[in-house]
């Protein structure tokens, strides 16, 4: 490894094994108020009984190696404080930023309250849009209004418990936003010269889409986390189709 | 029943199987069905047993078996084709498999991996198998001698594994991943008192982190993360490798697979522990028995070989005490012990009194599901190997839809997810800093099970560590624990310097 | 491909709208899932694929088993369902375990907001290995009482039906057992046979094949008959040698499904029409009696009652055994004394 990445690293060490040190020691703290000696649920403590027990035996050993490690890593840093310590670059960070705020806007926000369908489309659309474009603009584009919407979503979620009403009116909603995404990103992308990509995108989106849903609602018998207006739909068109099947 | 007869039932029931065509198709489909289960993330081989049990209730016991059997095996082999291919591993059970699988994948020998990794479940099903037939009453006897004492040496043993996958970087790191694994494993109801540990007051965390989300979550996001971060491609695609199975490769390894299946079939035997360990297991085993540790990891076909053969042997292994004591050795064993109870059977001492036949046709079905699991495996990762045609920014993001859908099936849990982002994004900062990710796991797998046995051994003997050093197998798991500890400290290897040292001094003098 | 799309996505919207025109008329009218509290393979999973398979061809549908364990004794799924809506659609599989969950911090619910359907249990006995020094039950009782704490005895997890039977006994026979408490069980009766605690006490159900093939001793049930197994002597009921136990003892496993209890009239009854006929066919009686249940078969308020007493005795008892986060007296559930049976 060259001494340049070296010195990032064993930085990140000292960080990492401060925050080691602090998790060890409240975990510690909290395993110390655990039922020692008195009985509990019918069993006569012991020290080697207790629920304390194992948390304190690792999270000692867990808080000698965060002391080692964060000791190696002060020893490194002195002897070499000469060496300049070198940034990730902007841009990768930029889509670190956003594949977090893809990934946990998903199921923070739209897995909890949006139809399965309609959020796993968005999320691929956008997903795939922003990363196999590789256009900056358009990374940037979809980090700014995905992660605000997906505020709102969270936010919504958090305060307010939404009626049946509520969470259909949500649910067209997102099928209205997901409309306006493909199609002001079709715009965007003819304007940056990757309207292929465009289509790409929206053709994988919605076959996964239309693929994965039935098959796990259907085929595999998992209730998806969230079945609103399109999920309903399906489940209801397999009923229709087996009755007509059936005869009646 | 002498070996005659049963020779004769064997070969009785496997003509009766394949004379019907649909046992032949009912065999097919579900072995087919059992690695697309076990290739997609989260679901597991329990989930499509419990899946496929409703389903075969109107069906007679051995066309039900063949059935559930086949996608058993296929489930557990699936489990190694993201581990080959993506590094995320299928199933808990193929996570070591991703290990050396992924870095002979990026060589552009994802083909050969995939042809090693079947003909080496095959071997290990027919292991299995084998001493399902033979051994079976002698290893549940040994399975019996596995108390509290021992499931906690056991856990021991493969907890100190996790020191042995260690990081690029400073060794102390693999302990640090480990820990944290087992410090995440605490959280939740204590298994034995019901005491509310670190849960926040929060209902959810009651039961703990399942083992699923955690996965998905530790291996799945950081490779998301990584590849789209840094524009990395998928593993390379050149070349496809050789599929069809190498002699001599599997001949070199004779040694090894032999190893492997019988901790396969051991630990399967084990009830309560499956799979999820023997892979780990065999390929600690592997790597600290291997002349070349130091390859282990950077696309070693051992290291395939080991845990792909372990976890399959498992199977065979996990059935003994399910039909001969009715305990299930696995989980999803566990699942088919409830099958089979659909069925009006119920496996345990007397099914040996009742139905002589059973334990035979049962062979003769679990024989007839691997070999279907080979030829649909074969077939199979011609194909799936292509996947890694498409560009990474289009199959990531679908990955990443599957890995969400994958941690909620197991347990229908939306708070499976939160937990399943926040592993990833801390795993992703962990590996960022060279950290091992598999000891997390492997901690997370094995900490419930030391925590548990350790407590309950002590509640047993009073706080008494006399039994450690009283009991036969315990002995025997308290030495490989010392040998394995001896052999990672810094002083042994001053010490064989040393010694190596003074030897060639002499040698020149 | 773009034809085939277009056809595809346009004939899922007409179905959609289709779909919408046919009025929720008469239930059942799509299939129904079973949502099962305890993992698959168990004893309340195996029941409750059994009953609803034999139930769904009078229902004309398909009844899906899926399994959402976890939580404090089955709270996940039981807040799951409940939070559903009560049209009859889903089910939760549920055993007499469960009824300590509110106590337990699991839930905020009493057991009253279900409507239960109760298809059996299996008595609890108690066992001791083949090999063990104990042959009767009076054997074991003069050893404790001799030297207390000394026996060690496994009953499943703590809080579970087989530890409430256990208390019971040592109640009754005012004794003290060593409890060790194991996840379930099975690895409670394998404690048995690997030798690290001397009696278990789970349900026939579990026990028998053990007992038939010789590993396991059984020493008494724990109910008022005795019990009659092919190849072994008869298990006598400790309550002939102890007949104080009668007033602590039985404590049956009552394992079934149940819907919210706000489901309107029409979807009871015809669920409770489908479950009489499914507890009435042979399949189901066959299978019983091979494995060691007793079908009860209570529906409608007598099970209500079965279940309103099963949960005051669970609270009551962990309130005792100081294993309760919430009181029971908060929850207002009354003690078992006076717990009025309308």
């Amino acid at each position: 490894m060259q001494p340049e990445q070296l010195i990032v690293l064993r930085r990140a060490d000292i960080k990492a094994a401060i925050v080691i040190i602090i998790v060890s020691l409240l975990m510690i703290f909290e395993s110390a108020s655990f039922p020692l000696t008195d009985s509990y649920a019918g069993i006569q403590n012991a020290w080697y009984v207790s629920p304390a027990l194992f948390p304190i035996l690792i999270a000692s050993i867990l808080l000698i190696c965060g002391v080692t490690l964060l000791f190696k890593g002060l020893a490194f840093v002195r002897a070499h404080k000469e060496i300049p310590v070198v940034r990730a670059s902007q841009a990768s960070r930029w889509r670190f930023v956003l594949l977090v705020s893809l990934i946990s806007g998903m199921v923070f926000s739209w897995v909890p309250l949006i139809d399965f369908a309609i959020s796993s489309f968005t999320f691929l659309f956008l997903f795939i849009l922003a990363f196999y474009s590789d256009s900056p603009a358009l990374q940037h584009k979809v980090l700014t209004i995905w992660t605000s919407v997906s505020l709102i979503l969270l936010v919504l979620y958090q305060t307010s418990a939404l009626s049946e009403g509520g969470r259909n009116l949500l649910d067209w909603g997102a099928l209205l936003f997901a409309a306006l995404m493909v199609g002001f990103f079709r715009q965007w992308a003819i304007n940056l010269d990757c309207f292929t990509k465009w289509k790409t995108s929206v053709k994988t989106a919605l076959i996964v889409t239309l693929v994965v849903c039935p098959i796990f609602r259907l085929g595999m018998l998992v209730p998806l986390p969230t079945e609103g207006i399109v999920i309903e739909k399906m489940v209801d068109a397999k009923y229709l189709i087996r009755d007509m099947w059936r005869g009646n | 029943m002498d070996i005659l007869s049963s020779f004769y039932v064997f070969g009785g029931t496997l003509a009766s199987l394949l004379s019907s065509p649909i046992n032949i198709l009912i065999l097919v489909g579900a072995s087919f069905f059992g690695i697309i289960f076990g290739a997609l993330p989260g679901l597991t081989a329990t989930l499509g047993v419990a899946l496929l049990t409703t389903l075969t209730y109107g069906m007679d016991v051995n066309t039900a078996l063949i059935a559930l059997l086949g996608l058993y095996v296929g489930a557990i082999y699936g489990g190694s084709y993201p581990s080959i291919l993506i590094n995320i591993p299928g199933t808990a059970a193929a996570a070591a498999t991703a290990l050396d699988g992924y870095p002979l994948a990026c060589k552009g020998q994802g083909g050969r991996a995939l042809g090693l990794t079947t003909t080496a479940s095959l071997i290990g099903t027919l292991m299995g198998i084998l001493v399902l037939v033979m051994a079976a009453p002698w290893v549940a006897k040994m399975a019996l001698q596995f108390t509290s004492f021992e499931f906690f040496l056991l856990a021991l043993f493969g907890i100190l594994i996790s020191g042995t996958l260690t990081s690029s970087d400073l060794v102390i790191k693999g302990w640090i991943a480990g820990l944290i694994g087992l410090a995440i494993a605490t959280i939740g109801r204590d298994p034995l008192q019901f005491f509310p540990r670190f849960t926040f007051d929060l209902p959810d965390l009651d039961q703990g982190l399942e083992v699923v989300p955690v996965l998905i979550g530790a291996f799945g996001i950081p490779q998301v993360i990584n590849a789209l971060r840094n524009k990395e491609s998928l593993g390379a695609m050149q070349d496809f490798g050789r599929i069809m199975p190498e002699w001599s490769t599997l001949f070199k390894n004779r040694k090894n697979i032999t190893r492997s299946s019988m901790i396969g079939i051991g630990i399967g035997a084990v009830p309560g522990i499956g799979e999820d360990i023997a892979g780990w297991v065999s390929y600690g085993a592997a790597k600290n028995t291997s002349k070349h540790p130091e390859t282990f990891g950077s696309g070693e076909p051992e290291g395939i070989i080991a845990s792909e053969t372990a976890n399959n042997a498992c199977i065979g292994g996990a059935l003994i005490p399910l039909l001969t004591l009715g305990i299930p050795g696995s989980p999803p064993a566990a699942m088919l012990l409830g099958a089979l109870m659909l069925h009006g059977i119920t496996p345990g001492p007397m099914i040996v009194v009742q139905d002589p036949g059973f334990l035979i046709e049962v062979t003769a079905i679990l024989v007839l599901c691997s070999v279907a699991m080979w030829f649909n495996g074969m077939f199979l990762a011609k194909q799936v190997v292509k996947v890694l045609s498409i560009p990474a920014p289009i199959f990531l993001p679908v990955v990443t839809l599957m890995c969400v859908l994958g941690s909620y099936a197991l347990g229908l849990n939306v708070f499976n997810l939160y937990m399943m982002v926040l592993i990833g994004v801390v795993a992703y900062f962990l590996a960022q800093m060279q950290y091992p990710i598999s000891p997390l796991v492997i901690g997370v797998i094995l900490g419930p099970m030391a925590d548990e046995n350790l407590r309950r051994a002590l509640m047993v003997s009073e706080g008494s560590l006399l039994p450690f050093i009283e009991r036969p197998v315990s002995i025997l798991l308290l030495l490989v624990i010392a040998l394995i500890l001896i052999s990672k400290t810094p002083l042994n290897q001053k010490l064989k310097d040393l010694f190596f040292h003074s030897f060639k001094r002499l040698k020149s003098k | 491909m773009k034809k085939a799309i277009a056809t595809l996505v346009s004939s899922v919207l007409i179905t959609c709208v289709c779909a919408n025109v046919t009025a929720k008329d008469r239930y059942p009218e799509r299939d129904i899932t079973n949502v099962v509290v305890w993992s698959a393979g168990g004893g309340t999973d195996v029941i409750n694929r059994m009953i609803t398979s034999e139930m769904s061809p009078h229902l004309d549908v398909n009844i899906n088993v899926t399994n959402r364990p976890g939580g404090v004794a089955g709270s996940l799924g039981m807040s799951y369902v409940h939070k559903l809506k009560p049209d009859g659609y889903t089910l939760v599989g549920l055993s007499e375990s469960v009824v300590a969950s509110a106590v337990q911090g699991g839930w905020k619910q009493r057991m009253d907001v279900w409507h239960p359907f109760i298809v059996g249990g299996s008595p609890d006995l108690i066992s001791v290995s083949s090999n063990s020094k104990f042959n009767t039950l009076e054997d074991v009782i003069n050893a404790v009482k001799a030297n207390p704490k000394s026996v060690k005895a496994s009953a499943g997890g703590a809080g579970s039906i087989h530890h409430l039977n256990l208390l019971a006994l040592a109640n009754g026979t005012e004794v003290e057992f060593n409890y060790i408490p194991y996840p379930g069980s099975a690895p409670a009766q394998t404690a048995v046979l690997t030798g690290e605690v001397d009696l278990v006490i789970t349900s026939l159900a579990e026990q028998q094949q053990l007992i038939k093939g010789g590993q396991l001793k059984p020493l008494a049930m724990l109910v008022a008959n005795a019990q009659t197994l092919e190849g072994v002597d008869t298990i006598p009921s400790a309550f002939d040698s102890f007949p104080q136990l009668q007033k602590h003892l039985p404590i049956m496993q009552a394992i079934g499904f149940a819907i919210k209890s706000d489901a309107p009239d029409s979807v009871k009854n015809k669920l409770t029409m489908a479950f009489q006929k499914a507890i009435a066919s042979e399949k189901l009686r066959t299978w019983a009696k091979d494995n060691y249940y007793v079908l009860s078969g209570l529906s409608g308020q007598s099970a209500s009652n079965e279940f309103a007493f099963l949960e005051s005795l669970f609270s009551w008892t962990l309130q005792d055994l100081g294993a309760t986060k919430i009181s029971p007296k908060a929850l207002g559930i009354p003690k078992p004394a006076d717990l009025q049976m309308n």
